[in-house]
């Protein structure tokens, strides 16, 4: 009888699941924590480093979130999702915001019951190709292999874009962007084809860029950007306006360096609204009113974050292209903040 | 016979035969035996020769110290070779690999909680035996000499140092005591890993203590008043908790009910273009989920019916989970008080400790938390367990599903074998369920699913979840191990114990477990290999194990891209050497445990 | 605890359902059942209320919808236009595919292996022991990798194969010596092609077909069906042949010369028919242009086998032929020396001792644990995830779960398959177990 309640007194220390309310920014201000879903490792948009930090493009934006809400860039947990796994647990609540290159696309924005709540990337697919195959346009490519990763919007515009074009190639898909890499660099296929920035930073990463060329054809819009659940709205405003404080903040010229001199000095209404320093914008949303401040404090401002983690300085060196402001021939605008 | 032949003189001798020893012998005999032999010989020598010249120059070529690949390939270009290993990956990330991102100055905990490991392990090994303690002093070393070369702070050194010389002394001197260590681990090695206020673990202890305190005390009291008393004051625990149960039921069947009747949403639709196959198909999933709800639907109904009736005769308010509250708890306190006066039975105690852990877990253990914590605050830095990552998580998912899917794998076992029914036909069940589907798929569940089947805004841990599923997984295959075991069993010990007069626990604990988990034991060791392999699963939902899920995040890092074979052989060795290591200590184990003569 | 020996004189009593024995599993039974039921209706009811919540719910419409990706192996035919039920149907297949042929091919590794591991040569008896054991000790996740970059990185590229310009001059001249050739060969005749994306296999052809139908969307070749019926009925004639001679041996105690007659019969009527089909095998090739240049960017013609099915399958019978070869050493070892020296002082000869006594018995040791090492290679199949190996789950919990974001449905579907092929399996091997079970009296 002793040892038999002994096994049930062990039986019932069980552990007990705690249970999340009702709108996401009272929880991450509850928790003291964002839970931002990330990549398990793409050169430049998100990986950890050596001591197990996290960094890269997405990754910025995550912790710009994480300085506007919590005022501490550094309180944001990473977890990394596979191409799989990464809505669901965006939908089940496992994290608050996935910050994962996602394209933005009709049937996940409706059926999948998302809100892609900014673009922070325009990138489309291309094609890469090695120098001596001696091709130079994607509708060469009849017949040809072809790398893909699985999971991803880029099978299914592959499939379209042959298909559209009248011409075969066969498909080798593949599960991560190394392996694609690794699998492209042994000639196991013709091309490869993903977003152009990764194709640009495959290039730039290989032994000898010079004999890879990146195809003229961009087959397809690529938006990428920040999820957050459907029907919580406030909390999509808080990571969609974080995301502009940051291109207003470069269309504006204020940088990490000169946040605090721009602050002391600005009389531009629009800057000083930005900042904090006039109106009541951040608690309108539930934050404080020094919330993009903050933000842009944490990483820099939009242009900033671009260059550090995968422009044309660092060994990616992509071009802003698209993704320049709109001032500057680019896409990226934000509305008036105001 | 005739005499048609007699040898007159004896045949010369014959030269003896010649004297082989030495390598030609040993060559001839065990290389060169004959043409297939000789010709097998041949090939297998060629085999290795082959492997050897296609490796070797990769393996000379090695490079140790180096910042990234590319500076790799520079100094094996500069030695004139084409290829060669670029070990300084290693060298730079090994710590990923072992640790994943645990915070680096606290690797002493995962390297101090691996080290008790084995210390708890060593009674379970060597029962009252100085095996346990050689066992806990190499491993001592072991843990000061890793916690050395991992420069750990010097006070945290002392203090293992001292901790394990004080182990190894009770292990000398008073074996038995070891148990203690073996019990109290979980607490410590969750301490240790995850960190965090050392009173919430304690507190844990506590309300074990007190559940078991609670539930010991029944028989130990001799008269029949506090003995009512206490059967009363469990009664009307239990009734409460029922009650909230029958609440719950209500919940649900209101939920049920409201669906069933309305919503077209439930049935499984195959949209219009579907054809008669899928149609059909349609139907019998449908006709299966329908089955199954109103079974549960006519068990809610029964209830309902039972408790309304109940209301009308105590004629109580409409409000349905108090009625039933009182209703059940006045039922549930008269058996327990009618039984509590003539018979001894463990079922009351256990109820007892139960509830004493629950209340405890409610109302106590929050309150002794925070007070001591507001008090005194002890504790160490928390980790979170996303940073768990390489053979650090390999091993805590490992140990921990295969200690948790032990118990659970015996019950499965005693239920596939048992005679009831419907407790043999759910135990098959779910056996061959979990047994039916790849481990890949419950991971996929674990990840995806769990979070549709439990309450809404549930949400906890990835890995707690992996735990859990992995250990489900693993109780199914023990199940059939220790099946196998108890079937191996002749039918005399069952029936020598029922003529002893024992019970079915008791003949179980006393007669036939020992034996058929002793014979269980080499099953049980691979199932856990197994398990330990298949941990390397787990990168496809995104958890760091150390094959993939750490490599992929290496070779994200600019300097490494493009690495390939030198972190999967490295990865490839330790596994190697864990498991070889553990089958061969399972190989030792049975040849000890044989006690019978063939 | 023990029991009261009190004689049952007493009526029924509340308390009995709880103590007395006879009663007491009825009680259990209850409960296990009310409990397993209420949790059914937990499960139901949350999972209810979360779809409510997403604003979900269970619909396997979805299986008829156009899944718009491309499979690269494909048994029966499937274009991007096709439904996802049918990517499904795909998947499956090729994950039977690789189950099959692994199966296949971890028997008779696990065999021969096994049977060398008690070989006499000490050389091959440690290289086996080194084989089963690294086998055995590592992930078979890391082995599927492994085999995978073999594969794929040891061979030549299908550039490597390419006749160009230049070659063709170098030959056109009449010093021989300066002849270039293509980096790499064909082998067996032109019929096979290893590359680095793939082997290109020759493609069985018929210049005159049978035709063929559709029953619903699985299209049905009478060309192979009536090569099959011609196979089958070869055999049986054969045997039938084989029956007569055994008869003539024990009338007469001569058995007439079968071997040619055999051989006639087992494989004329085959060969005769593909002849008249017009049978014969697509090399597979580079288009080439009038002077014999290379053009394209892979050979036309041929089977292409994926590398990742390749590296999945050999991964998956080497990893379970370790297992395999355990336990047919083991069932070897089970069979007592008496057998076989009861076998030799009989005047059975090696060979014979091994068909007729030792492998008959150790069989029945053997298939137990040789059926949950074929179920567990049919599970593993599904880490053909780490080659992007479009099996089933590569289809149904992969692409299409990713595309349509069903997910409950496609993983509850999956495992349903999985189950269904699982319990066959052990079902026909059960089948199989009794049937060469030691029949006891």
């Amino acid at each position: 009888m002793n040892k038999s309640a002994l096994l049930g007194a062990l039986a019932a220390s069980t552990l007990i699941a705690g249970f999340a309310s009702a709108g996401t920014l009272d929880d991450v201000k509850a928790r003291g924590e964002l839970i931002c879903g990330s990549n398990t490792g793409l050169t430049g948009f998100g990986m950890p480093d050596a001591n197990g930090t996290w960094v890269g493009f997405d990754v910025a934006l995550c912790r710009a979130v994480a300085a506007a809400v919590l005022g501490d860039p550094t309180k944001v947990k990473f977890v990394p999702t596979t191409g799989e796994t990464r809505f669901t647990a965006l939908a089940s609540g496992e994290v608050d915001v996935l910050v994962r290159n996602s394209t933005w696309t009709y049937s996940r924005d409706v059926d999948l019951k998302l809100d892609f709540v900014a673009v922070n990337y325009y990138d489309g697919q291309g094609f890469m190709v090695k120098k001596d195959l001696g091709v130079s346009s994607a509708k060469e490519l009849d017949g040809a292999t072809v790398c893909i990763q699985t999971g991803t919007t880029t099978e299914l515009n592959l499939a379209d874009f042959f298909k559209f074009n009248n011409i075969s190639y066969t498909p080798v898909t593949v599960q991560d962007d190394s392996e694609a890499q690794r699998q492209y660099l042994a000639g196991a296929c013709d091309t490869y084809t993903t977003d152009a920035s990764g194709l640009a930073a495959a290039r730039a990463t290989m032994a000898d860029p010079e004999n890879h060329i990146i195809l003229p054809e961009i087959i397809s819009k690529e938006p990428l950007g920040p999820v957050v659940r459907h029907g919580d709205s406030q909390w999509g405003d808080v990571v969609r306006w974080t995301f502009y404080s940051l291109l207003i903040a470069e269309e504006k010229g204020i940088t990490k360096a000169n946040i605090e001199e721009v602050a002391a000095s600005s009389t531009d209404p629009e800057v000083r609204r930005l900042l904090g320093l006039e109106g009541d914008m951040g608690k309108m949303l539930g934050l404080d009113n020094g919330a993009f401040k903050a933000a842009i404090m944490a990483g820099g401002n939009y242009g900033e974050i671009f260059e550090a983690n995968i422009g044309s300085a660092t060994p990616i060196g992509l071009a802003r292209g698209l993704n320049a402001l709109w001032t500057q021939g680019g896409l990226q605008y934000a509305p008036p903040f105001r | 016979m005739s005499d048609s032949f007699i040898r007159t003189e004896m045949l010369p001798p014959q030269e003896p035969p010649l004297r082989e020893s030495g390598v030609v012998k040993w060559l001839r005999e065990n290389l060169f035996s004959g043409p297939l032999n000789t010709v097998l010989t041949l090939l297998g020598l060629y085999v290795v020769v082959s492997l050897v010249w296609m490796a070797f120059p990769w393996w000379w070529h090695g490079v140790w110290n180096a910042t990234s690949l590319s500076e790799c390939r520079a100094i094996v270009a500069s030695e004139g070779a084409t290829d060669g290993a670029c070990w300084a990956v290693i060298k730079a990330r090994w710590h990923q690999y072992i640790f994943g991102f645990y915070p680096q100055d606290l690797y002493w905990r995962p390297v101090l909680a691996c080290g008790l490991l084995f210390v708890a392990l060593s009674p379970v090994l060597y029962w009252n035996d100085r095996k346990a303690a050689i066992m806990t002093g190499i491993t001592g070393v072991l843990a000061a000499l890793a916690m050395l070369a991992l420069s750990t702070p010097i006070l945290v050194e002392i203090v293992t140092i001292v901790l394990m010389a004080a182990l190894f002394a009770v292990a000398w001197f008073r074996p038995k005591l070891l148990i203690w260590v073996t019990l109290a681990y979980p607490f410590a090695a969750l301490f240790l890993l995850w960190g965090g206020q050392v009173w919430t673990y304690l507190s844990a202890i506590l309300a074990v203590v007190v559940g078991i305190g609670f539930g010991l005390l029944y028989g130990k009291l001799r008269s029949a008043g506090p003995n009512t008393l206490y059967a009363a004051i469990v009664a009307i625990g239990g009734a409460i908790v029922a009650a909230t149960l029958i609440g719950y039921i209500d919940t649900i069947s209101t939920g049920f009910l409201k669906t069933l009747s309305s919503a077209n949403s439930f049935y499984p639709g195959l949209g219009e273009n579907a054809g008669l196959l899928g149609k059909s198909l349609g139907a019998l999933v449908s006709a299966v989920i329908w089955v199954v709800a109103m079974l549960v639907w006519a068990l809610i109904a029964v209830m309902r019916v039972v408790s309304g009736v109940l209301d009308l005769n105590l004629s109580m308010v409409a409000d349905f989970p108090f009625a039933s509250l009182l209703s059940l708890g006045g039922i549930l306190a008269a058996i327990g008080i009618f039984n509590a006066a003539r018979s001894r039975a463990a079922g009351i105690g256990i109820l007892g400790g139960l509830l004493a852990i629950g209340a405890y877990g409610m109302f106590v253990h929050p309150w002794l938390v925070k007070t001591m914590t507001g008090i005194a605050p002890v504790g160490l830095a928390s980790v979170n367990s996303d940073q768990f990552g390489g053979f650090l998580l390999a091993i805590v998912i490992g140990v921990t599903a295969i200690t948790a899917s032990l118990p659970l794998g015996i019950l499965l076992a005693l239920g596939r074998r048992s005679d009831m029914f419907l407790v043999k036909r759910l135990s098959v069940g779910f056996i061959e369920f979990i047994r039916g589907v790849p481990l890949i798929t419950l991971l996929f569940t674990a990840s995806l699913l769990l979070a549709y089947f439990l309450p809404p805004g549930t949400n906890f841990d990835l890995i707690l979840r992996v735990i859990i599923l992995a250990s489900l997984f693993s109780a199914a295959y023990l199940a059939e191990v220790i099946r196998g075991g108890l079937a191996a069993l002749p039918r005399g010990q069952y029936e020598a114990a029922d003529a002893l007069g024992l019970d079915y626990w008791q003949a179980q604990r006393l007669i036939i477990m020992p034996q058929a988990l002793k014979i269980s034991i080499p099953g049980i060791v691979s199932t856990f290999i197994g398990l330990f392999k298949d941990t390397t699963l787990v990168s496809f939902i995104g958890l760091l194990d150390p094959l993939r899920g750490v490599t992929q995040s290496v070779r994200a890092d600019i300097n490494w891209k493009g690495i390939y074979w030198e972190p999967y052989i490295f990865v490839g060795v330790i596994f190697f050497l864990i498991c070889f290591g553990m089958s061969r200590y399972s190989m030792y184990l049975e040849r000890k445990l044989k006690t019978d003569h063939r | 605890m023990a029991l009261a020996s009190e004689a049952p004189k007493e009526g029924f009593r509340l308390s009995m359902l709880i103590y007395d024995t006879r009663f007491r599993s009825i009680t259990i039974q209850v409960v296990v059942l009310i409990l397993f039921l209420l949790m059914v209706g937990w499960l139901l009811d949350n999972t209810i209320q979360n779809l409510a919540a997403k604003g979900k719910d269970i619909n396997f419409g979805f299986l008829w919808v156009r899944a718009g990706y491309d499979i690269e192996q494909q048994l029966i035919p499937y274009t991007n236009d096709s439904t996802h039920g049918r990517a499904v149907i795909i998947g499956l297949l090729n994950t039977l595919l690789v189950a099959f042929i692994g199966c296949v091919l971890a028997t008779v590794i696990g065999i021969f292996v096994g049977v060398l591991r008690l070989s006499h040569n000490w050389l091959i008896s440690r290289l086996m022991t080194v084989y089963v054991e690294a086998f055995r000790n590592v992930p078979l996740l890391l082995w599927i990798i492994l085999v995978f970059v073999v594969t794929s990185e040891t061979q030549p590229a299908p550039n490597d194969f390419k006749v160009t310009q230049a070659m063709v001059d170098s030959w056109q001249t009449e010093d021989t010596s300066d002849d270039i050739y293509p980096a790499a060969q064909k082998m067996l005749f032109g019929t096979v092609a290893l590359t680095n994306r793939g082997s290109y296999v020759a493609t069985p052809m018929l210049d005159r077909p049978l035709g063929g139908t559709q029953i619903g969307s699985v299209p049905i070749n009478y060309s192979v069906l009536a090569t099959l019926a011609v196979i089958i009925g070869s055999v049986l004639a054969n045997r039938a042949l084989l029956r007569r001679a055994k008869a003539i041996q024990e009338d007469t105690g001569d058995r007439p010369t079968t071997w040619w007659q055999s051989l006639l019969i087992l494989f004329a009527p085959t060969i005769l028919l593909l002849v008249a089909m017009g049978f014969h095998l697509q090399l597979p090739a580079f288009a080439a242009d009038e002077n014999g240049v290379s053009k394209g960017f892979n050979f036309q013609g041929g089977i292409l086998v994926q590398h990742s099915f390749t590296a999945l399958t050999l991964a998956l019978a080497l990893y379970t032929g370790a297992f395999i070869a355990e336990i047919v050493r083991a069932g070897i070892m089970a069979i007592s020396r008496g057998q076989s020296e009861a076998a030799f002082a009989l005047g059975l000869r090696p060979g014979r001792t091994m068909n007729l006594i030792i492998l008959p018995q150790a069989l029945r040791v053997i298939i137990p644990p040789l059926i949950s090492q074929y179920l567990n290679l049919t599970k593993n199949t599904s880490l053909g995830i780490a080659v992007s190996y479009l099996d089933l789950r590569g289809t149904l919990g992969g692409i299409t779960l990713n595309q349509t974001g069903r997910e409950l449905e496609c993983m509850l579907l999956m495992m349903l398959i999985y189950l269904t092929i699982s319990l066959l399996i052990s079902a026909l091997m059960n089948v199989y177990n009794n049937a060469v079970k030691l029949k006891e009296r």
